[in-house]
């Protein structure tokens, strides 16, 4: 009874939603607009208080049961209790308990601006060393998807900070020759004519470019190539997943409001 | 030399199997160097078309024009987000804009408050609380909390973040609901974003929106851009760099402005310093690609 009381209410305030985007009816517009959106808020400030016991009793019972790492919920523990006593009991400044989060002096702002901003810069800037070393090893010309991935890659990398500006013409003209070559290395059946011709196409294709007054294109400087990366392929592909995407939603949510999409319920 | 050769084969071989320490100390002094020392390296900037139609767009502002800034990043992304957030508000309050400040996320609120107050402290302009700014509170509900600004902001907010009724702040009579901003710029690193600025308000109500955001998040952004629905978007650090560097020749260029104290001296903005310490990051990890797959290539032959 009590699942089925679960569901009636998800499928009616579903399609009492759903419906009121179609039909102009104030009252029910209303509901939509305002209603609605306090009842989320008020839903979402008990969700923050369940999250809060739940992340409690998780780690008391991993202390409690000494189980395997069981020192870090101690941390975790200290850190969460310590900031329920600032951010709740005790205040250290002259503001009142509430604006006193964001009041110079007070401990919870000392707490947030010597503890956790830090800690929060600390942990994202380890991504960029992370990436280094990641990329190093994993970033390999496996196969013709990998390196338009891996160039298309460099291509941003160097054509987003202002040193891709530095980079000369003839020297993307070099990077598109090497390229063409790593991808039809396998028609070539001899090694060594493939390593002249490269070195030929390598001495010979600037000075035509340069001939032909072609060296101004776009697609020669490499933050306007990275730009149309960006405004071309990038945004079609981002397109396609955001129609996959909301195509996605449209039949999960019709599943969950006629009731058929019973894992929300944690069935 | 053949030997020679080989020796050097043998040599890019083995550059595959590099300690990754040795790659961590080596991106570690690309980065903290051009920090430590930013006048050793200094590559001029050249401005994007998105960053161009962005500084555009808030340059066309009028006095008095109510603006609602979004934060939405924290500490994590501060060093990235931050320096365009202290850019916009300098360019916004030269202008006399009024600026509504509203954070989605919980951290949100304090990079507000650092904004503000990295602007009030350069003594650069001559703003009060109340009368040229408003900083509303933090709101659990993500997207919930955008369509209830959308519709109805006195619902989601009777307060400000000084407990002080909204009713009882003069700057908030006639701001009901986004539809009386005549701009919204949101600066997002993640969800929710700019993305659902777009879908629940500025693209139902025809309100102007623009972004700043993480590099990461750019290719999810740049749909709207490309469609108009976010009026060109700053992106990452580069963005900041552009953005700072537009304001700071605009600010200049101002010879007589009353909202500015002309015996302040400006400066320039943090991501500008920041650029070279990127560029070399990035160059070195191009260089780390290149060498990884010459070292797998000779591998592969070998193996063959």
């Amino acid at each position: 009874m009590k699942r089925q009381i679960a569901y009636f209410l998800v499928i009616f305030i579903g399609f009492l939603t759903l419906i009121g985007h179609f039909i102009n009816y104030p009252p029910l517009n209303d509901f939509i607009d305002n209603d609605a959106t306090q009842w989320f808020d008020i839903i979402s400030g008990f969700a923050a208080f369940l999250g809060v016991i739940n992340l409690l009793q998780l780690h008391l019972n991993k202390v409690a049961n000494k189980r395997k790492h069981y020192q870090y919920s101690i941390i975790t523990l200290f850190g969460f209790i310590i900031m329920i006593i600032f951010g709740f009991i005790y205040n250290g400044s002259n503001v009142p308990m509430g604006p006193h989060l964001k009041e110079q002096g007070s401990a919870f702002y000392w707490m947030f601006q010597n503890i956790y901003l830090p800690l929060g810069a600390t942990m994202f800037a380890l991504l960029a060393f992370f990436v280094a070393s990641a990329s190093y090893r994993a970033f390999k010309i496996r196969n013709f998807e990998a390196t338009l991935l891996l160039v298309s890659g460099i291509f941003l990398m160097l054509g987003r900070v202002p040193v891709g500006q530095l980079i000369p013409w003839w020297l993307s003209l070099e990077i598109y020759i090497c390229l063409i070559f790593a991808i039809t290395a396998g028609l070539f059946t001899n090694k060594k004519t493939l390593f002249y011709t490269l070195l030929i196409s390598m001495i010979i294709f600037p000075f035509i470019i340069l001939q032909l007054n072609l060296y101004q294109l776009a697609v020669f400087k490499i933050p306007d190539l990275q730009e149309w990366i960006m405004d071309v392929p990038a945004t079609a592909g981002s397109r396609a997943i955001m129609i996959g995407i909301a195509l996605g939603t449209i039949a999960q949510s019709y599943r969950i409001i006629t009731g058929r999409e019973r894992s929300i319920l944690g069935d | 030399m053949t030997k020679i050769f080989t020796n050097i084969k043998k040599y890019l071989i083995d550059l595959g199997k590099l300690d990754r320490r040795f790659i961590f100390i080596l991106i570690g002094l690309s980065v903290l160097i051009p920090l430590i020392k930013p006048n050793w390296i200094n590559i001029p900037i050249k401005t994007t078309n998105n960053s161009q139609i962005v500084f555009n767009e808030l340059n066309r502002l009028n006095e008095g024009d109510r603006v609602l800034v979004s934060f939405e990043y924290g500490a994590s992304t501060k060093p990235e987000i931050h320096p365009m957030s202290v850019a916009v508000l300098q360019h916004l309050f030269s202008k006399g804009v009024k600026v509504y400040t509203v954070p989605l996320w919980p951290e949100g609120l304090m990079m507000a408050k650092y904004a503000i107050q990295e602007v009030v402290d350069s003594k650069l302009f001559n703003i009060k609380e109340h009368v040229d700014y408003v900083s509303l509170p933090y709101k659990a509900g993500g997207e919930i909390i955008i369509r209830g600004i959308a519709t109805d902001l006195r619902s989601i907010f009777t307060q400000d973040v000084n407990n002080i009724l909204l009713n009882e702040i003069p700057m908030m009579e006639g701001v009901n609901r986004v539809s009386d901003f005549d701009f919204v710029f949101d600066l997002s690193a993640g969800v929710p974003g700019n993305a659902e600025w777009v879908q629940f308000a500025c693209d139902e109500y025809n309100v102007p929106l623009s972004s700043g955001c993480t590099s990461i998040m750019v290719t999810d952004a740049i749909p709207y851009v490309e469609s108009g629905q976010i009026r060109g978007i700053l992106a990452g650090m580069p963005g900041a760099a552009e953005y700072e560097q537009m304001v700071f020749n605009h600010l200049n260029s101002l010879e007589k402005n009353k909202y500015m104290n002309s015996n302040i001296a400006v400066v320039p903005g943090k991501a500008t310093s920041r650029m070279s310490a990127q560029s070399i990051a990035h160059v070195l990890m191009v260089v780390f690609i290149i060498l990884g797959n010459i070292s797998y290539y000779l591998l592969r032959r070998r193996t063959e």
